[in-house]
């Protein structure tokens, strides 16, 4: 199917390339089917672009790259949600937020709200982690404003 | 808003599918459990806001931005020694 995008312009999208996300996103529960837009030349970003609405689009992060102690625990109702009977069955990605001031350099993920994704039956989640401690902006690139502005300093 | 008294113990049903239960009252606190089917989600207001906005701000980033992505990536990966992997965890 031809899907019309904002960002990416018309695209091709293969029916069992769209995944369910029954509730939606937090927030954009009108909206119920994605599918993935590479990041060009890099595979740890993607877009996670929405089938009906052009203008929206999450960018995604793999957060284990990152975050390797990233931990999620997630409970049984949103496995049974999920469906999910394995965990190879799971993709788990975080969205990305990139501040105007700073750019890039300033981009932050949120570890409290997760999108799960069964990548087998196509069905998708976010999940809220309450009380896990994380919270919806950590740094990506700490290690980079931190070298930079010890340069600064030095 | 519909406006119901209850006392501990006394639980209200939404929709013959949610059930709300006043377990204990303390002071100006009050602890609630809520039966409902997996496939709903159930959030603390204050929570899901910030989850809310913080989507509302992801969904505009724009694509310019994301290109500046690649050079701080190798600028990183220079200046680290150290190469992390796409999908090694």
């Amino acid at each position: 199917m031809q899907v019309n995008t904002t960002r990416f312009g018309t695209l091709e999208v293969a029916e069992e390339n769209l995944l369910y996300f029954p509730e939606g996103m937090v927030g954009f529960s009108h909206l119920k089917k994605y599918f993935f837009v590479p990041v060009t030349n890099n595979d740890v970003f993607a877009w996670m672009q929405s089938q009906s609405d052009p203008d929206t689009a999450f960018l995604m992060v793999d957060p284990f790259i990152f975050f390797p102690d990233y931990d999620v625990q997630l409970n049984e109702s949103v496995c049974a949600s999920l469906q999910i009977k394995d965990r190879e069955e799971v993709t788990l990605l975080t969205v990305v937020t990139i501040p105007p001031q700073e750019g890039v350099r300033g981009m932050t993920t949120n570890l409290l709200a997760p999108v799960v994704i069964n990548h087998v039956k196509g069905i998708g989640r976010q999940v809220i982690l309450d009380g896990s401690g994380y919270k919806t902006k950590h740094l990506l690139f700490s290690h980079v404003l931190q070298k930079s502005r010890n340069r600064a300093c030095g | 808003m519909l406006v119901l008294a209850r006392k501990k113990g006394q639980s209200i049903v939404i929709a013959e599918k949610i059930k709300i239960t006043v377990l204990e009252i303390k002071g100006d606190q009050v602890r609630l459990g809520i039966d409902a089917p997996q496939e709903l989600s159930v959030y603390r207001e204050e929570i899901y806001k910030q989850i809310l906005s913080e989507n509302i701000v992801a969904t505009g980033i724009d694509v310019k931005a994301v290109e500046a992505l690649q050079e701080l990536l190798d600028n990183s990966k220079d200046n680290e020694g150290k190469e992390q992997t796409p999908g090694d965890h």
